[in-house]
């Protein structure tokens, strides 16, 4: 391999990209991102070997720091009459409301001031100290990077498909798309945990934004590659329907990664690719989605959002029979 | 009198070892910042600038407890703002904690002033009918009265002469530093209290937080402190400031109220180290004081700028680019006398030691010297205030990437630092000099972990800049050490490390290819 370019680094960043540190992981994934972005197709190859397509699943589909947390709290729970030193703290020990001087009348009568600061204080307190909370935002950011990552991989101007091609046969097309899948779907985690495991309990997490997007840009970039896969996409009935789910999503970014992916979707190359064509912008209306593109583009609130939405709703209207 | 000493004593402690969030939560949750808020609220008092009519606000919210006494006499307000700002660092939960403990509440309520002196109000219409401030948003609270008033700058960035604008308002005296509860709104004297509006307690809870007059106080407190005093209320006020808790025209005020001074403190204290404090274990009193901000300041600046155009603007405009290059290339001057690292050791050479008589009567062998200490906390400073004037201005990254700078930023990625020099230069030196400077004893001392995890700041803030990666980067020796520094032991150093390399491998960057050198040197296994 002439491109050993990046080799001593990429395999180091590889093996941080496994680090039992979620800072560590997270930056390492963040390099890996920068460094196949744009690099020619014998780096991007590497770099997948080198991290292993299996462990890339798993920093995508894995919740690590919350699991981790979880299995640390059950742990405790099981001999929290022996295991007294808790380093990490529990809801129940002090509230950390700063205790105001005076009567407990004075305080059971708190006057609106003081209560607004407390709640302040307690609200604050949730989001900064609250170990699930640190834990979900950790495994977010890797997940949307292991995503990102994947963005760079498949796009490549000099031989368009040829990525695409490579990461279906290395992960599997149809697991593939499940992992996307499952990114975009309500997730409960731990769903037969122990009630007295404080903080983790059984929770239902929604999709987030930034994951969703970066989902969406996956496919983006699919669909930019050649006709054979704009087709293979538009097979993906569930996926699509999932994807319709968050059209309207409160975050601009999924809104625009989604106008992106229909205008990808509604292209035409070449005489050969017209049926196809026609077949996908048939198939994208049956789902609803050039009445949602039209919604878009009348009442978006980002200018962005409307100018991407009426190209998308143009083309599709074009190519369908 | 010893009561106040052990609070000292206590406070120091706090600055110098509560550095992880884990103690500086058990701090804030336990109580400890309470308490020092509330000794902070009782230099408020002493110095007459609690808000007019807080007492019967306190009354009303059941506060009246939390109204501290004036401060004693003796009692060091440096190191109290020094803990707490130790205490409260870059976390939103401990600041609100220090805003909202039931002092800093009772001497500073939110309540609106609707009678403002006269003077106060022409300068106000002056800058509004001069469109440079709009009063209409917000009715001023009784602090801003203490504050001259800046213009307010909203779409364009603000040109640096009007950092000059005259003074107005207020000029702080020592004469109403009295005691007692009842004066202790004397600043204010020309108000009745009874006048004061406190904020109808039966308005609706949910309404918008009103910012705390703390921040306000702190801005005057810069103004009205000096030396270590006004470092560690900038300090403070960095900290409400970067955690959201003031309003947005405070922007403008800091910019033009307090960047400038922390810029003349850094100038005003950066002065040629006597020649005696080079060699020896003694160091005068004025130099302490003098290494001590000197220390601290360019951190609190990189802090307070690193998010914001218009203060990094501020900063520039008061020659804090060049201020940043000449404190770096300072820490690198080398020094005359070397003192041997010692590593830690399970079995320590007994025999070389000339001391003689029981263990522990003997003083053990020399330590670093004062001023060793200093350059490597200044390196440390000085790099983080590059890392913060660069974060957001191309123009900014291209002037910190000057190659005397780079060359010490590079020496600053290895723990055996060398004397900075240009790679040609490095070149012509050949090997043989090189490892012999590097030895045993360098004139350049080691870098701490903490020195290298700044420079990797540093240097990602500076090859953040495209035109920057093709020049001076390229010619620099920076790539190699940080991927040399991926390997490091350290997993915060690794961190750091990939940062700057997300930098330094995009596909335009030519450092891309310099890792193909890589395998010589071992890293790839």
């Amino acid at each position: 391999m002439k491109h050993l370019v990046a080799a001593g680094v990429l395999t180091t960043l590889c093996e941080h990209a496994r680090s039992e540190n979620p800072g560590l992981r997270l930056n390492a994934m963040w390099a890996l991102k920068a460094l196949v972005e744009g690099a020619d197709v014998d780096v991007k190859k590497h770099a997948l070997e080198e991290l292993e397509p299996g462990w890339l699943v798993r920093l995508i589909l894995d919740d690590t720091e919350d699991d981790a947390l979880h299995a640390r709290t059950q742990l405790r729970g099981q001999d929290a009459d022996e295991d007294e030193d808790m380093d990490v703290e529990t809801p129940e020990d002090n509230n950390g409301a700063p205790t105001y001087p005076g009567s407990q009348s004075a305080l059971r009568a708190a006057s609106p001031r003081v209560q607004r600061a407390e709640r302040k204080v307690a609200a604050l307190r949730e989001a900064e100290l609250s170990p699930t909370r640190k834990a979900r935002n950790d495994d977010l950011a890797i997940q949307e990077q292991a995503l990102t990552f994947i963005q760079n991989l498949l796009s490549l101007p000099s031989a368009p498909g040829e990525m695409v091609d490579y990461i279906f046969a290395e992960f599997g097309q149809d697991r593939f798309f499940d992992i996307l899948a499952s990114k975009l779907r309500v997730k409960v985690l731990h769903p037969f945990a122990r009630k007295h495991a404080v903080g983790v309990d059984s929770r239902v997490l929604y999709p987030q934004a930034k994951v969703v997007a970066a989902v969406v840009y996956v496919l983006v970039n699919i669909a930019a590659s050649i006709p054979k896969h704009r087709q293979l996409l538009i097979l993906q009935t569930e996926l699509l329907k999932l994807l319709s789910g968050h059209i309207n999503s409160r975050d601009t970014d999924v809104r625009r990664a989604m106008c992106h992916l229909l205008s990808n979707l509604g292209e035409r190359e070449g005489d050969a690719d017209i049926p196809g064509g026609e077949q996908r912008a048939d198939e994208l209306r049956r789902l609803g989605f050039l009445s949602k593109l039209e919604e878009l583009e009348e009442k978006d609130s980002d200018l962005d959002v409307r100018e991407k939405a009426k190209a998308a709703a143009w083309r599709i209207k074009a190519a369908s029979s | 009198m010893i009561v106040q000493d052990q609070k000292s004593i206590v406070a120091r402690l706090i600055s110098l070892l509560c550095k992880t969030s884990q103690h500086q939560n058990i701090l804030a949750t336990q109580g400890i910042l309470d308490s020092l808020a509330s000794i902070l609220a009782s230099f408020v008092v002493a110095r007459g600038e609690v808000i007019p009519g807080a007492e019967n606000v306190a009354q009303c919210d059941g506060l009246y407890d939390a109204f501290p006494d004036p401060a004693p006499l003796g009692a060091s307000l440096a190191l109290v703002l020094g803990a707490i700002s130790t205490i409260i660092a870059d976390s939103r939960f401990r600041t609100c904690m220090l805003m909202c403990s039931p002092a800093i509440m009772a001497v500073f309520p939110s309540v609106d002033s609707t009678h403002p002196p006269r003077e106060a109000k022409a300068a106000w219409t002056a800058l509004e009918v001069s469109n440079l401030g709009s009063l209409r948003t917000r009715t001023p609270g009784a602090m801003d009265y203490l504050l001259p008033v800046v213009p307010i700058t909203q779409q364009r960035p603000l040109s640096g002469q009007l950092a000059q604008f005259p003074p107005l308002g207020y000029s702080p005296t020592n004469d109403n530093l009295a005691a007692g509860v009842r004066s202790s709104a004397a600043k204010f004297s020309s108000w009745d209290p009874g006048r004061v509006e406190t904020g109808s307690p039966g308005s609706d809870p949910e309404i918008e937080d009103v910012e705390s007059p703390l921040v306000p106080w702190l801005i005057h407190l810069v103004r009205s402190t000096s030396g270590i005093e006004r470092v560690m209320a900038a300090s403070v006020l960095t900290s409400l400031y970067k955690a959201g808790f003031a309003i947005p025209e405070r922007e403008s005020a800091i910019g033009i109220l307090v960047i400038p001074l922390l810029c003349r403190l850094i100038r005003d204290h950066d002065k040629l180290v006597p020649a005696g404090s080079l060699k020896s274990n003694y160091v005068d009193g004025d130099t302490v004081s003098d290494w001590a901000i000197l220390e601290r300041t360019p951190e609190v600046l990189a802090r307070l700028v690193a998010d914001s155009d218009f203060l990094q603007q501020a900063a520039a405009d008061c020659g804090a680019l060049k201020m940043a290059g000449k404190l770096l290339k300072n820490a690198y001057e080398a020094l005359p006398v070397q003192t041997t690292p010692r590593p830690w050791s399970p079995t320590p050479d007994r025999g070389a030691s000339p001391e003689e008589g029981l263990p522990t009567c003997r003083i053990g062998p020399a330590g670093h010297l004062p001023i060793y200490a200093h350059r490597i906390k200044m390196r440390e400073s000085a790099l983080k205030m590059m890392a913060g004037l660069g974060a957001l201005k191309e123009e900014y990254r291209k002037a910190l990437a000057d190659p005397e700078n780079l060359q010490c930023i590079v020496e600053s990625l290895t723990s055996t630092p060398t004397k900075p020099m240009s790679p040609l230069e490095k070149q012509r030196q050949g090997k043989s000099a090189l490892t012999q400077v590097g030895g045993e004893n360098s004139p350049y001392g080691f870098n701490p972990d903490s020195v290298i995890i700044a420079a990797c700041h540093a240097a990602r803030v500076l090859s953040r800049s495209v035109s920057n990666l093709r020049t001076v980067l390229e010619d620099s020796d920076l790539a190699l050490p940080i991927y040399q520094l991926l390997r490091s032991p350290n997993a915060d150093i690794q961190i750091a490390a990939c940062g700057v390399i997300c930098n330094l491998v995009p596909n335009f960057s030519p450092l891309r290819a310099v890792s193909q050198s890589i395998p010589k040197l071992g890293i790839l296994r």
